[in-house]
């Protein structure tokens, strides 16, 4: 969709410039010690990022494809006796429909204003007596909506290529994205994104925020930020299972160095693989984290997430009473467990 | 003396004057006479004292109102024509009477102060009677009686679709949550040889308990009343237990006969609404389907409907059974939810497809309609469509084809509905079209 072909568009500019994909740590950390914002579209493109996050949303079909509340009209529902086969043929083709559903929307910088000026010609000052710029726009059938040629004709003579602003809504005029809206919806002003967070309705507003803005404006990522801080503070991840946006939200957890919530929240639900995972994000995103020094190889979770608790971890506390927890019952479980077979 | 004459007189009409003239001693007595004035029509018959006097309140009123045994058969004396006996004393006090005279001791005081009071005829009181008669009319008309809309039930103040409470609870059972509700309530006939035609009042009534419970029943007695409670007490004996999908609706379309009466019912989502036969509305309502439709086919006898639909509700299957019975899973898919195969219901062993038969019924719909294939009527455009106004009619009205939208839109984001030019000059704001606007006075 648009925002994979911004990622795209991002990521042949690195390639122009020579560099691979995988030296991009080494080149951030460059980014850091000069004072720029580190690109986290990158890490988040890449397979072993995607791969964990894929694993951490942790897809339950049902919920997937659940009945949401905003929809219109219902029907009544349609029956068929299948066999075994049938039915793993029909799940199969569920999932696959599922991959787009569970696309998840990048993570990117927010974009900079600087439109590049074309020409200058003072000597068209005056030509409209209403003083109105002209825009024009290459509609184009295939070009996209990030690529498109609009240039702007100002009063004063300027020709150059519009702001990304005008540009979303030029691209409005011309081809319509269903459900955005002209102006700004009253559900993003502060009372009312107040009142939804409330209500815990994260889903509701991350979708919206997606139809409405492009991953790369200013104030879908703030919208997505405060979401995400909130849904942080509030422990309440289990809403964002299986939907596309706990991606992002575990990314901008790892990013800003604030995992300990879900790594507890895992720990307390038994999901010691996904604490694992967790924690892997954060190594892979922050290279220079104390707890690298332990590699996961497959079966030791305990040791992991012990040594990461012991070092990086805020919440020390907690965390280790919540590993004390969860040994405890793992032994409690399999005591009764020999006393049963025994 | 007289006697002769008044014989004679019987038969004549004779002036005063013309019997003054016959003999003027006889003249003063013959008048006096309240027979002979009769017969000279000076004054019509007048008697002081009759049957009406002498006989007790009771006996009169019997007189007027009693139906005899032969009109008590044909349903005379009972109903709306019903007169019935008015006690007279009602609004009358002892001591209170036309002539309003006070008496101390009986209508007033009998020391004021430190007086005492007289007897004193007060001013007449010219109301009075008017007062009196118009009680008196008042009483015996039947009440209209006065209900809310949420009480009624099909037509006017008539007892069908009307709810007459929860069955009477026997011993520690009581029948809590349930509600009956009137289907039937008439008055039938039925001949016996010794007492011939004899009338009773029928009652169908249907009791259920929102979640499932129903049951209906047939009382017959000589009055409503009783029957109405029979028939509900009966029905709470006779409950039957109906599964529902989602607890709004039945868990598949069904078809179902009873006589020459066909119901074809189908299951519908949420919000849908029970849309059917009044009856199947009413039934539906107690046992606590909020969504259907049923079309009644054939003949529509109100006992026979009733009757196709309980055993269309008895012979449903659930999920499980069908399953069990067919040997292979049974999948929903709902447009909603992107139509994910969700397993519903899976038999204790699935079958594999070598062992269906090529002319086994797969089909869902099919299954559960038992072969039957609903027929759905061709629509046929509107005959508007095809006169030739139409077409001028489309191309008037698609320049404001999203208006309402629009509207909508504007109402949202401006607070009112503006104009392009709303923006330079305030008071362009376009309005509804009205044959006759009140123009809004100039403030001076």
């Amino acid at each position: 969709m648009i925002g994979m072909r911004l990622l795209r568009h991002a990521l042949r500019t690195e390639a122009r410039n020579h560099l691979k994909v995988v030296r991009h740590f080494s080149k951030d950390s460059d980014a850091m010690n000069s004072g720029v914002e580190r690109d986290p579209s990158q890490t988040f493109i890449s397979p072993e990022v995607q791969s964990l996050l894929k694993e951490l949303t942790a897809v339950n079909l049902g919920k997937v494809f659940e009945i949401k509340r905003y929809q219109e009209k219902l029907g009544t529902p349609k029956y068929k006796f299948m066999t075994d086969e049938e039915v793993e043929i029909a799940r199969n083709k569920a999932v696959q429909q599922s991959a787009e559903k569970l696309q998840m929307p990048p993570v990117l910088l927010a974009r900079k204003e600087n439109p590049e000026v074309l020409a200058r010609d003072p000597i068209l000052k005056g030509y409209d007596p209403d003083n109105s710029t002209y825009v024009f726009t290459d509609i184009t059938f295939g070009k996209s909506d990030h690529d498109r040629l609009i240039v702007k004709r100002e009063p004063d003579g300027t020709l150059s290529k519009v702001t990304w602003e005008e540009r979303d809504n030029i691209n409005q005029v011309y081809f319509p994205f269903p459900g955005r809206k002209w102006t700004l919806p009253k559900m993003f002003e502060p009372e009312y994104f107040d009142d939804l967070m409330k209500r815990e309705e994260y889903v509701f507003i991350l979708d919206r925020a997606c139809v409405q803005f492009e991953p790369n404006h200013p104030k879908y990522i703030e919208i997505t930020q405060k979401t995400y801080e909130t849904i942080n503070e509030k422990k309440s991840f289990d809403k964002l299972r299986s939907t596309r946006h706990f991606g992002p939200l575990a990314f901008h957890l790892a990013w800003n160095k604030q995992i300990d919530n879900l790594v507890l929240e895992c720990l307390q639900k038994e999901r010691i693989d996904d604490a694992v995972r967790a924690i892997q994000l954060l190594h892979i995103i922050h290279q220079d984290s104390k707890s690298i020094n332990v590699q996961f190889d497959g079966n030791n979770h305990m040791e992991f997430i012990k040594n990461y608790t012991n070092t990086d971890s805020l919440k020390q506390g907690a965390l280790s009473l919540a590993i004390e927890t969860f040994e405890q019952t793992a032994l409690q479980r399999q005591e009764l467990l020999s006393v049963h077979n025994s | 003396m007289a006697l002769p004459l008044l014989r004679l007189l019987s038969n004549v009409p004779i002036t005063i004057n013309a019997l003054k003239a016959l003999s003027p001693g006889a003249g003063a007595l013959l008048v006096k006479s309240p027979a002979i004035r009769a017969a000279l029509i000076l004054e019509p018959q007048c008697r002081h004292t009759s049957f009406f006097n002498k006989l007790p309140a009771q006996d009169l009123w019997k007189g007027v109102t009693s139906v005899s045994n032969a009109g008590r058969k044909r349903g005379r004396g009972k109903g709306t024509g019903k007169k019935t006996a008015k006690n007279l004393n009602r609004g009358q006090i002892i001591g209170v009477g036309k002539s309003n005279i006070m008496w101390p001791g009986l209508s007033a005081p009998i020391m004021k102060g430190k007086d005492l009071v007289k007897q004193q005829q007060l001013p007449e009181d010219s109301e009075r009677m008017s007062k009196l008669i118009k009680m008196r009319d008042e009483m015996s008309t039947f009440r209209y009686l006065r209900l809310l809309p949420i009480e009624r039930g099909w037509s006017g103040t008539k007892l069908p679709g009307r709810s007459i409470g929860p069955p009477d609870p026997i011993g520690d059972d009581t029948f809590e949550g349930f509600d009956t509700k009137v289907l039937e309530f008439k008055s039938v006939f039925h001949m016996k040889g010794n007492f011939g035609r004899r009338r009773r009042m029928s009652c169908l009534a249907v009791t259920g308990n929102g979640k499932g419970l129903a049951g209906f029943a047939l009382a017959k007695s000589v009055d409503g009343r009783s029957a109405l409670k029979r028939a509900k007490n009966r029905a709470g004996q006779k409950l039957m237990y109906f599964e529902l999908y989602n607890n709004h609706t039945v868990m598949h379309d069904f078809f179902a006969q009873f006589g020459r009466t066909k119901i074809f019912a189908s299951q519908k989502p949420e919000g849908f609404g029970l849309v059917c036969h009044r009856a199947i509305k009413t039934i539906c309502e107690v046992i606590g389907i909020t969504d259907l439709y049923a079309k009644v086919e054939g003949s529509t006898n109100l006992q026979n409907i009733v009757k196709a639909f309980f055993i269309g509700l008895l012979k449903q299957k659930n999920h499980q059974q069908m399953a069990d019975e067919k040997g292979l899973h049974l999948v929903e898919f709902r447009r909603e939810c992107g139509n994910y195969p969700k397993v519903v219901a899976s038999p204790a062993k699935c079958r594999t497809k070598e062992e269906i038969k090529p002319n086994e019924v797969l089909d869902f719909s099919q299954y559960v309609m038992d072969g039957r294939v609903v027929l759905k009527k061709k629509t046929f455009p509107k005959f508007y469509t095809k006169l030739p106004g139409w077409e001028r009619h489309l191309k008037k009205t698609l320049w404001c084809r999203n208006h309402d939208d629009v509207k909508m839109r504007m109402l949202v984001e401006h607070g009112e509905i503006r104009s392009f030019l709303t923006d330079k000059y305030p008071e362009a704001k376009p309005k509804t079209w009205k044959k006759i606007r009140e123009e809004p006075q100039p403030e001076e």
